[in-house]
């Protein structure tokens, strides 16, 4: 029955803020340490000991993957932060950011040729 | 003019963007994700994969769904982000009214002695206890400034009933006051009923005002919970609540619960308890850790697992008084199906991002101090002082509604900024708690892997979506009529004519 | 029953231009007669035809009359006093309104910038822009017809009646001046309220009582423009409807369904109430098998029994969520008997019939029965009925 677990990280395969999310998620749980191995600047060992009953054998595997689906959120997140702005500035913008035709465009000029008869 | 040669089958479909949304782990190797307006879908791991990788074909079954849905586009995205757009507004419209809930608590004293009370009570007489004619007029005034169309109104205390003179002069001053301003008002008195006359009652029918009262469960369990010298608090209630009913009308008076380590036993039989008085919601909360429930220890026993027990087992007798023909729904679950089925605001203070404390709704105590919330009025019982807006006598309402206070306290509580919350894929459904977290780890934004408000709600969020997933056409037609407020339409066939 | 709209007959040779009027069977006073075109039965001994907008008759007309007139019209048994009709320089004669019709509409133009795969009123390509006089005439003529016989409804149709422009504001605000107790449901697809202004425009009128009825045939893009053969009409229509939506004109969407529509009516009407609720109403509306939908009619049409359970789910998923869903143009032994309380009679007057073994039906009173086009295609839709006993 072991009482601490160190996982070793990449940095340079796995990025500061998905590693920080996989952690943060696991101190419900546990006490999670972090410290960078003195031997090699791209390695950091992280550390986890149960705060109560026992440790989680499977606490190593669960971080594992706990880190890729925060790799994939954070790279969700960079995709779409673009529209996500767009979409919270639509919503409360006074006319229309995307087109300004939608709000003033001029329908006896019909600037686009919605009214082009087919 | 083009010719018809519609039948063909379309052209293959460009590269798509994703639109935003979050993720999920589900059982089974399933993900489950939400979109930023609350639409979810549900996928199996390697669609999942696909669709995050940008190679997921427009062939391959859920492709569609996720398009239709607005996962993501593959024509003109500003149609979609437009979409979106409107969507999103509709969805935070809860703000444009700002405070429309203003609770008066005009009395501390109260003959109850309820261990899990937010309320410091006050057994002993004299109006020290009580708010001043200045206070309530104070008061008015800044709940009028509010921009809010619909106003409600609710009387709070210790026991307000205590002092029904201030109830009626509080109620005509507003109505005489909205003569000229032309709200939408509602009143509710929350209440345990002892008080009640026929006096009392005759004023409350020709102000149409509701009751709002405590039914923790069955006698036994509800005496326990909530006692009184005499020991007899249920029978009151349910004697008080047939007279109330008779002379108001059957729907005047709601009631709610408060779970304790003892309710924790009896979902069943709290439930049916409900039923049987005649109720057809009942709203299962959690105890809060504020006011005495600290003090007598009660929420530290308290265990957010053996909660979700409870009320796994509360909503399983609902539905089964449900399938048996008896209407009842269960409330906090109401609003939680409403966000995760309609496409409209729902206007719970404690389920919003931004928080309702302060902006959604607010107090003002007694002697004229105002706070966010009954959580935060309670802290300053406790002597905690830090989500005290002002004062009625001493602040305007600039300083107030527009102060720093409630700021900080509204900036903390927006999700999509808050660690553990700003990447949940149940971000859309939940709310941050900055009062409860600041009472229960220290600060507002709080710890989210040992939040007990957190656990609750990805417990019953969970729970929500098993069953909607279930295949049990009733259960889905249930709760779909409660996140609407629409009966479901009954599938029978029409009688001939 | 299925009625005539339309005759031909001799036109005067002073006939040069449009005519409009109410038909009056009998003399009228002098001060209506501008409004009048006074039908002749034959051997009517009427010499004072002075001042009428027009003159009708199946027999002969005195040269020396002033009035424009048609002779010798091949029928006229199908028109009734108050009805307002349109002699035209080539000799026709069309209805444009007849009071004892519940389904009335001005037909305001015969372009359309879409092209229904299923659409029953073919457009065509001519500039038919100055006939803004004739719509404002007959909302005139109608206000100023009998009181019993101004119309609880009328409908503005086409073609697309925003291809107008201006000139469909104006005839819905003179709609608003005139015949202020009749409501108003506009036919459109939507298109042109992509411009903003336009649906502000329109909301501006304040017109008490008006409805824009707009087809959706799908929750996908690629699937509506394919029915209505215009890339880019489906989100130009739910842009137009969001202007509507936003500016609160009382919408109502409309789902014809065929072949091509009924496989994702589901999720389309999921679409519809996440991105639509604000819908007045909703219509699921049969296919009416004239026009264009003729020429496809193999690729189109679908038999109402085949497609029951989605129908059912849809409606009811719909209903279930507060939306006003109704179901027009489906006889109801065609769907399940649980649909029956949504189900309209729909069909205008004049193209609506029912077959033999109808008469049998107990339910025919509240059926709304067959289009005339579908009961002259019976053989070729295998329309079957199955009349429902007591």
């Amino acid at each position: 029955m072991t009482d601490e677990v160190a996982v070793t990280v990449d940095t340079t395969l796995h990025s500061r803020r998905a590693i920080f999310e996989a952690c943060y998620k696991l101190t419900g749980q546990n006490f999670v340490t972090l410290t960078r191995d003195p031997g090699n600047p791209n390695l950091v060992v992280i550390g986890f000991r149960a705060r109560k009953d026992a440790l989680d054998p499977s606490i190593a595997g669960i971080f594992a993957n706990e880190l890729i689906d925060q790799e994939i959120r954070g790279a969700l997140d960079r995709e779409m932060a673009p529209i996500r702005e767009l979409i919270v500035a639509q919503a409360f913008a006074e006319g229309n950011l995307l087109d300004s035709l939608r709000e003033d465009g001029d329908y006896s000029e019909d600037p686009l040729g919605i009214g082009q008869l087919r | 003019m083009a010719s018809a040669n519609f039948a063909e089958p379309p052209a293959p479909a460009p590269a798509y963007r994703l639109l935003p949304f979050r993720f999920e782990r589900w059982k089974k190797r399933e993900v489950l994700l939400v979109n930023d307006v609350g639409d979810s879908a549900f996928l199996d791991a390697p669609t999942f994969y696909a669709l995050v990788g940008h190679c997921l074909s427009v062939a391959s079954p859920g492709y569609l769904e996720l398009k239709s849905k607005l996962f993501l586009t593959d024509g003109d995205p500003t149609v979609a982000i437009d979409l979106l757009a409107t969507r999103y507004r509709t969805n935070k419209s809860f703000l444009s009214g700002f405070t429309g809930l203003h609770l008066f608590v005009i009395t501390l004293r109260c003959d109850h002695s309820c261990p899990y009370c937010q309320v410091s009570r006050v057994k002993d007489g004299g109006s020290r206890w009580d708010m001043s004619p200045e206070t309530a007029e104070r008061a008015i005034d800044l709940m009028f400034r509010s921009p809010s169309p619909t106003l409600k109104v609710e009387f709070q205390g210790g026991e307000p009933l205590l002092r029904f003179d201030l109830i009626r002069s509080i109620v005509e001053r507003i109505l005489e006051r909205n003569r000229t301003e032309g709200r939408q008002i509602e009143f509710v008195i929350a209440t345990n009923l002892a008080p009640l006359d026929d006096e009392m009652l005759a004023y409350l029918k020709d102000r149409s005002i509701l009751l709002s009262t405590s039914l923790d469960g069955p006698a036994p369990l509800h005496d326990a919970n909530r006692p009184r010298p005499g020991r007899d608090s249920h029978a009151l209630v349910e004697k008080n609540l047939a007279r109330a009913r008779e002379a108001l009308g059957h729907d005047r008076i709601s009631a709610l619960m408060t779970t304790t380590e003892r309710s924790l036993a009896q979902p069943r039989e709290i439930v049916d308890e409900y039923v049987r008085l005649g109720f057809d919601s009942i709203f299962l909360r959690s105890i809060s850790p504020y006011g005495f429930a600290v003090r007598t220890g009660a929420a530290a026993r308290y265990q957010t697992s053996h909660f979700l027990d409870f009320y796994r087992a509360a909503l399983d007798r609902i539905i089964e008084w449900n399938r048996r023909g008896t209407p009842i729904r269960e409330v906090y679950s109401q609003i939680l199906l409403s966000k995760i089925l309609t496409p409209f605001a729902t206007h719970y203070v404690d389920l919003q991002s931004p928080g309702g404390a302060g902006i959604g709704a607010v107090v003002y105590n007694y002697e004229g101090d105002v706070y966010a919330s009954d959580e935060a009025r309670m802290l300053a019982e406790m002597g905690d002082f830090t989500f005290r807006l002002g004062n009625v006598h001493r602040n305007t309402y600039e300083e107030i509604f527009g102060g720093e206070t409630l700021r900080s306290l509204v900036a903390s509580s927006v999700l999509e900024g808050l660690p553990g919350c700003n990447r949940c894929a149940f971000l859309p459904f939940c709310g941050g708690d900055p009062i409860f977290h600041h009472r229960t780890q220290g600060d507002p934004i709080g710890h989210r892997p040992t939040s007990a408000f957190c656990a609750k709600n990805m417990g019953i969020l969970r729970h929500l979506f098993e069953r909607l997933r279930s295949g049990d056409r009733f259960v889905v037609d249930l709760f779909t009529s409660w996140a609407t407020g629409v009966p479901a339409p009954r599938c029978e066939e029409e009688a001939p004519v | 029953m299925s009625l005539r709209l339309q005759t031909q007959g001799h036109p005067s040779p002073n006939l040069r231009a449009n005519v409009l009027g109410r038909i009056s069977l009998v003399p009228t006073g002098r001060e209506a007669r501008g409004d009048t075109v006074r039908l002749l039965r034959g051997g009517d001994p009427d010499a004072d035809l002075d001042d009428y907008a027009g003159i009708l008759t199946e027999a002969e007309v005195p040269e020396s009359t002033p009035a424009p007139w048609i002779s010798h019209a091949r029928c006229l048994d199908h028109l009734s006093a108050g009805d307002v009709v349109l002699l035209q320089p080539t000799g026709g004669v069309r209805t444009l309104f007849r009071p004892a019709s519940p389904h009335n509409s001005i037909f305001t133009t015969d372009r359309c910038n879409s092209y229904c795969v299923m659409c029953s009123q073919p457009p065509r390509t001519i500039d038919d822009s100055e006939r803004i006089v004739e719509h404002l005439r007959l909302i005139e003529l109608i206000a100023r017809g009998a009181p019993s016989d101004i119309p609880r409804e009328l409908g503005i149709t086409g073609g697309e009646p925003t291809l107008l422009g201006n000139d469909l504001l104006r005839i819905i605000e003179r709609c608003r001046d005139l015949l202020p107790e009749t409501a108003l449901h506009i036919l459109s697809n939507g298109r042109l309220f992509y411009y903003g202004s336009f649906a502000r425009r329109l909301a501006e009128i304040e017109h008490p009582d008006l409805m824009i009825g707009v087809p959706l045939y799908s929750d996908l893009d690629v699937e509506h423009d394919r029915v209505v053969q215009a890339p880019g009409a489906f989100g130009q229509t739910l842009i137009g409807l969001q202007n509507l939506g936003r500016f609160e004109v009382p919408v109502e969407i409309r789902v014809v369904l065929h072949r091509m529509t009924i496989e994702r009516l589901e999720p389309t009407a999921a679409f519809i109430y996440r991105n639509l609720p604000f819908a007045a109403h909703i219509a699921l509306m049969g296919l009416e098998p004239i026009g264009l939908a003729v020429k496809n009619l193999d690729s189109l049409w679908i038999d109402p029994r085949d497609y029951a359970e989605t129908l059912e789910a849809a409606t009811f998923y719909l209903a279930a969520r507060g939306l006003d869903v109704s179901i027009y143009n489906h006889p109801l032994c065609a769907v399940p008997r649980s649909l029956w309380r949504f189900c309209r009679r729909s069909i205008s007057d004049w193209k609506n019939e029912y077959l033999e073994d109808c008469s049998t039906c107990s339910v025919r009173a509240r059926c709304g029965g067959f289009f005339a086009s579908a009961v002259e295609r019976r053989g070729m839709l295998r329309l079957k009925v199955t009349p429902i006993g007591l």
